[in-house]
This record gives structure tokens, C-alpha cells and sequence, in this order.
């Protein structure tokens, strides 16, 4: 279960995230959503703990995020956080980049090997796979910086918008399918962030909205019907929780134009 | 056939050919120059060419005695300690490549170095001491690689009265002679717990294969920096403070070495060194882990100090006080006067001597562990290009 607790947190003196508490239960998959420049990254980055927030805690099964060497080494064996835009060895290839990471994680070489070669393989990326990562395009970059959160094997999985970042359908396919594999048969936490709620409906058990720094609704897409009283499309519900005069907007956009 | 049964015997320890000629040839020159200068100007400097005569035994004696180890110890060579793991050798057989005890040729060598050396004098003796120097400052290094680290240091710790005892040939290489004992016992141990479990930089045999290794290793943003890896000591508690003591002992004898108005140098030089190991500290903990908050919010939002992060900087600030204080108080107490001799150059010498190895051993044992404050400080980790074209990993890297 991964519990945020009053987490505030500042980029110099404007304030991003207000007092957010929040709880993720264990085997969920959640997403994050809100929209840009509302803190959704920030919040990932929280919890991933490449940001210290000025106030509150992020715990971790009980572990407290840089509480001690311990808690943190615990947290860090168990979860495993891919930024938007990470940074990758360029010479090396993407073979070689994902058993040395595996191997950073103690993944026993007989299991990651084989892991290697099935991850290459759903991402289409066998024959990529010993060219070196320089040569990749965007979203073949993508799919190996995705390939190196799962090889890890660990059971909490941060993503900071998996989906972009030149993905192709059958990579959205794949790693739909995966997460949610992850999910239901092994047990495992996904957390991840999205600025759009296409994928949502049928991928996240539950949705966080996001807007100015706090956290508007936490439910699952039929909760958030509920909340809104609105059985519409999700992206419609969601448009009514993060941007409520949109809706209007619109409407007096058409009226006027007719 | 005597000729070829000596060139063989010699051979067990001498260098390549081309570099015993280079070394015969650079101490013949020396001579023929002097001939030269006598037959042109008839009457020369002879202290002058003695002191360079001088310089370049003694380097050829310190170079000698670091081939000793660097060619001979398999601690040395990876290739050649690999091999040698794949026989049947062990410590009561010699070394395939050549020995690493000293053995008579090395006394030949010596010897023949000596013959070079003139007017004889007992100054004679720095030429053999200087080889032992080179013999077992390398010894020292190697003992300590494969974790002989109290043996290393007991070496390391015996030069300091080498250093003491400069001034006096034959009390210098009684303590070079004392240390070579020390290291005798260094080699035959070393011998009988081979093979040794050295790190991954040992198995590489030059800087740049190490380079590129540790290049390889990176994996980039956040791996590097998220990924679980075992918060140790970068260095371990012993090795800082044998280090730091050994620093104050060869402080102390180089002082009591140098000439009254040179003595001021060193502990200038420490402050200097104070300053840089602050930067280099700083640099170390910040270069990739930054404050959580800019020094701009920290006034405007009233906190003003983060103590979690800003443990970082208070043993190299208190380290480079120390150092400023004890090092001017020795300035003061060892700067010449009127008379020549400063008001008490002896407890100069010690202050300067204990400041310096107070200095390191707060910067290398005190203060947050690099590895433990990446894990549990409140920080901010980052890698931008910025930050990548500090460290020199921009060309390594690619953001998707």
C-alpha cells in the first residue's frame, strides 16, 4: 500500500502539490490524471522519491520514503519509478542496457536472459534489440526505457506517462496488456500519470484527479460518474472535475456561432 | 658460456633490454657531458654535475624498485594472475614470471647503480634506500589492494622515519631496511592466500580500460541514481584513519627536512588543500542530489536551514577552520625571525603535523556517508543536460 500523507511540495516558492493524502492499495492499478502543469509528474516524482517534499511523508508498505537507509533500500528493492523523459545509455544496446539494469535489481542471469528476450519480443525490438539505443527512433526508445522498469521485476511500478512519447499501437497494445497482467495475476501496484483518459475506462481500477495541487476525486471511472452525476463518456466525466466550465465554454461557443 | 649463464641469471629480474640500454645510456651520458665540459672550459661545476649524477641514480634506483612489483606481483597484472589461477602453482613454488622477494640480482643492480655514485661517501646509501622506497611504496599500494591493509599501512607508516631521518644516510636506510621487513612478511602472506578477491578494477590493466568499464556501468537517468545498490563506505573507516595518521607522520618528518624558510610551505599548502577538499566534498554530494529548496525560497519561505541536506557542508566547513587555525598557528610559531628560528619550530612542526591529520580524518571518517545520505537525506535528484555535461556524461546519454 503506498499512503501519502499531507505531502506538500514547492518549486521555489509556488506551491504544486497541497496537502495531498492519498492511499494506494496493494494490486491496483491507478492513474493519475489532471491537467498540464498541475502536478501530476511532481506527485509521481514524490512518491518516487527524486523529489523531498517540504511537508508530509509517502510511505511504502509501512516503509517511510528516505525515513532511514533501510526503509529506503526496502522501498527502492520493491519499486521502480520511469520518468516521462529518462535518459539512456546511448552506446550501449538495448540488450545490454536491460540485463544491466536487471542485474542492478539481482535478477538471477538465467531468468533475466530469457525475460530479456520475451520484453525484445513483445516490443518487437528483436532485431533493434543489439543495435546500439543512439540508432533507435523515439518510440523504440520509449519501448526500451518501458522494457527497463519490467525487467526489474518488482512489484510497484511508477510511470510517469507511459503511453506517450511515440509510442505505436501495438506497443500501446502490448504494455495495456502487461500492466494489467502485472495487475491481476502477480499481485503488483501500478501508479501511473496520463494528461489524456482514453485508456483509462478499461486499464485503471481507480483515477486520481488532479487539479491545482490537489487531489479532486480518487474513485473508481464509476464512482467518478457517480460523483459527477454524469453517465456519459469518461473523458466527459473527467473534463467535468478538472476543468468544470469546459463543458459550458463550449456550449455558449456553439449557441453564439449559431 | 659464463656470459650467456649471467645474462640468463640476470634476466630472471632485469627489465625489457631497450630499457636497461635507455637507462645505461641516460647515466653514460651524464659522464660523457662532463668529460666534454672539462675538455672545453677545463675547469666545471663538479657539485653540479654530482647532484644531477645524483638525481638520476637515485630515479633509476626508484623506478628499479616499482618494475619489482608492478612487473613481478600478480596482484599487478590481471592476465597473468588469471593464468596463474589456472595452475597448479603455489606460495612454496617461485612465480612463473620472476620473483617477488628480493634476490641477489637485485643486488647486482643496485651495486652497479653504486658504481656510477661519486665521490663515495655514505651518502652512497640513498641509492639503495631510494630503491626501497620505490620497492615497497608499490608493495604497500598492492598489499592494500588485496586487503593486507594493517601490513600496508605498517609500511606506509615506516616511511615516515625515512622521511625523519633524510638528512642521515645510514639511519634512512636502517628504516628503509626496517620497512622491507615489514614487507617481506607482506609478500610471503600475500603469496599464500592467493588468489585474491580484488575489485573489478583490478582485473582491468590500465586507466583507460577502467574508464571505459565504469562508462559501461552507467545506465543512465534514473537508474544510476534509483536503482537499490549497497550504501558502503567509500572509504572504509580503517583505511581513513591509518590515512590520516600517516599523513601527519610524513607532514612532520618532510618539516623537520626542509630548510627554516621552506617550512612555511606545507602548511600553506594544507589550507590550500583544506578549500579544495571542500569543493570536491560539496561537489561529491550535491553534483546530482540538490537541495529541495533554492537558497531564494529558503529565505522567502523562512526555512532558512534544511538539516538533513545541509549536514553535507558542516565537516568540510569545520574541517578547512581547523585547518586554517592550526596551520596559521604553525606559520606563526615556525616563521623565521630576526634569528632565523621562529619562537618554537618544534611545536610548529607537531601542530601543522596533528592539524593536517585531524583535517583528514574529519573529512575522511566524520560526516555523512556519501552512499547512506543518497539514500535517507531530504534531497532533490536531478540529471539535466546541465548536470550531465558537468560530470562529463552528456556524450554518453540520450533523453528520449
Amino acid at each position: 500500500m503506498i499512503e501519502l500523507t499531507d505531502v506538500t511540495q514547492h518549486y521555489g516558492v509556488r506551491p504544486v502539490l497541497k496537502n495531498i493524502h492519498l492511499t494506494i492499495q496493494t494490486g491496483q492499478l491507478v492513474a493519475i490524471i489532471g491537467p498540464n502543469g498541475m502536478g501530476k509528474s511532481t506527485l509521481l516524482s514524490v512518491i518516487a522519491g527524486v523529489l523531498s517534499p517540504q511537508r508530509g511523508t509517502v510511505s511504502i508498505d509501512g516503509h517511510k520514503r528516505k525515513g532511514t537507509v533501510e526503509d529506503e533500500l526496502w522501498i527502492r528493492q520493491h519499486a521502480v519509478f520511469l520518468p516521462d523523459k529518462p535518459w539512456l545509455p546511448k552506446n550501449r544496446t538495448g540488450r545490454e542496457f536491460l540485463i544491466g539494469v536487471g542485474r542492478l535489481y539481482s535478477i538471477d542471469d538465467g531468468v533475466l536472459l530469457d525475460h530479456v528476450d520475451r520484453l525484445l519480443r513483445v516490443f518487437e525490438l528483436e532485431r533493434e534489440g543489439d543495435w546500439p539505443i543512439r540508432s533507435y527512433s523515439a518510440g523504440q526508445q520509449k519501448k526500451i526505457a518501458l522494457s527497463s522498469s519490467l525487467v526489474t521485476r518488482v512489484p510497484i511500478l511508477l510511470l510517469d506517462e507511459p503511453f506517450s512519447g511515440g509510442l505505436d499501437p501495438s506497443g500501446i497494445l502490448a504494455l495495456k496488456r502487461i500492466l494489467r497482467h502485472l495487475v491481476d495475476q502477480s499481485g503488483a501496484t501500478v501508479v501511473m500519470t496520463t494528461p489524456v483518459p482514453e485508456l483509462l475506462e478499461e486499464l485503471a481500477d481507480s483515477i486520481v484527479i488532479l487539479r491545482e495541487g490537489e487531489v479532486v476525486a480518487h474513485e473508481t471511472a464509476d464512482g467518478l460518474r457517480r460523483l459527477v452525476q454524469c453517465n456519459g463518456m469518461l473523458d466527459e466525466v473527467i473534463a467535468r472535475l478538472i476543468h468544470p466550465r469546459t463543458l459550458d465554454n463550449l456550449a455558449s461557443y456553439f449557441e453564439e456561432g449559431v | 658460456m659464463i656470459n650467456l649463464g649471467i645474462n640468463r641469471w640476470m634476466r630472471r629480474v632485469l627489465p625489457r633490454s631497450d630499457i636497461v640500454t635507455f637507462a645505461v645510456v641516460s647515466l653514460m651520458s651524464i659522464e660523457v657531458a662532463q668529460l666534454i665540459c672539462i675538455a672545453l672550459f677545463g675547469n666545471i661545476n663538479r657539485d653540479e654535475f654530482m647532484r644531477i649524477r645524483t638525481t638520476f641514480i637515485m630515479l633509476n634506483a626508484l623506478g628499479y624498485g616499482i618494475y619489482r612489483i608492478v612487473a613481478f606481483h600478480p596482484a599487478a597484472n590481471a592476465e597473468y594472475r588469471a593464468w596463474l589461477k589456472l595452475t597448479p602453482w603455489s606460495a612454496e613454488k617461485p612465480l612463473p614470471a620472476g620473483p617477488l622477494q628480493l634476490v641477489p640480482q637485485d643486488l647486482v643492480v643496485i651495486c652497479l647503480l653504486l658504481l656510477f655514485y661519486r665521490p663515495a661517501s655514505i651518502k652512497m646509501l640513498y641509492i639503495p634506500t631510494t630503491f626501497l622506497i620505490g620497492y615497497q611504496l608499490s608493495l604497500a599500494i598492492y598489499a592494500r589492494l588485496i586487503g593486507q591493509w594493517a601490513l600496508a599501512y605498517l609500511i606506509a607508516f615506516g616511511f615516515s622515519f625515512i622521511i625523519l631521518f633524510w638528512d642521515r644516510p645510514e639511519a634512512a636506510f636502517v628504516a628503509a631496511d626496517g620497512c622491507f621487513i615489514i614487507g617481506r612478511i607482506a609478500v610471503s602472506r600475500a603469496l599464500k592466500t592467493f588468489p585474491w578477491d580484488l575489485p573489478w578494477q583490478a582485473e582491468l590493466n590500465s586507466f583507460k580500460a577502467i574508464n571505459e568499464e565504469q562508462k559501461k556501468r552507467r545506465l543512465g537517468w534514473p537508474v544510476d541514481q534509483l536503482a537499490p545498490k549497497d550504501p558502503e563506505r567509500m572509504i572504509p573507516y580503517h583505511d581513513g584513519i591509518c590515512i590520516s595518521l600517516i599523513a601527519g607522520c610524513w607532514c612532520f618528518g618532510a618539516l623537520t627536512q626542509l630548510p627554516t624558510e621552506a617550512r612555511l610551505i606545507p602548511p600553506m599548502m594544507v589550507i590550500i588543500g583544506s578549500g579544495g577538499a571542500l569543493i570536491a566534498v560539496l561537489a561529491a554530494f550535491a553534483a546530482s542530489h540538490r537541495s529541495p529548496l533554492g537558497i531564494i525560497a529558503r529565505l522567502l519561505t523562512l526555512r532558512w536551514i534544511i538539516p538533513s541536506y545541509d549536514e553535507i557542508a558542516i565537516v568540510p566547513l569545520v574541517a578547512i577552520l581547523l585547518s586554517i587555525c592550526t596551520q596559521v598557528t604553525a606559520i606563526i610559531l615556525m616563521a623565521p625571525r630576526v634569528n632565523m628560528v621562529g619562537p618554537n619550530p618544534l611545536l610548529g612542526m607537531i601542530l601543522s603535523s596533528i592539524g593536517l591529520s585531524l583535517t583528514l580524518l574529519l573529512l575522511l571518517v566524520c560526516g555523512p556517508v556519501l552512499e547512506r545520505w543518497r539514500l535517507a537525506a531530504q534531497h532533490k535528484i536531478v540529471f539535466d543536460l546541465a548536470t550531465a555535461e558537468t560530470v562529463g556524461k552528456a556524450d554518453q546519454f540520450v533523453q528520449l
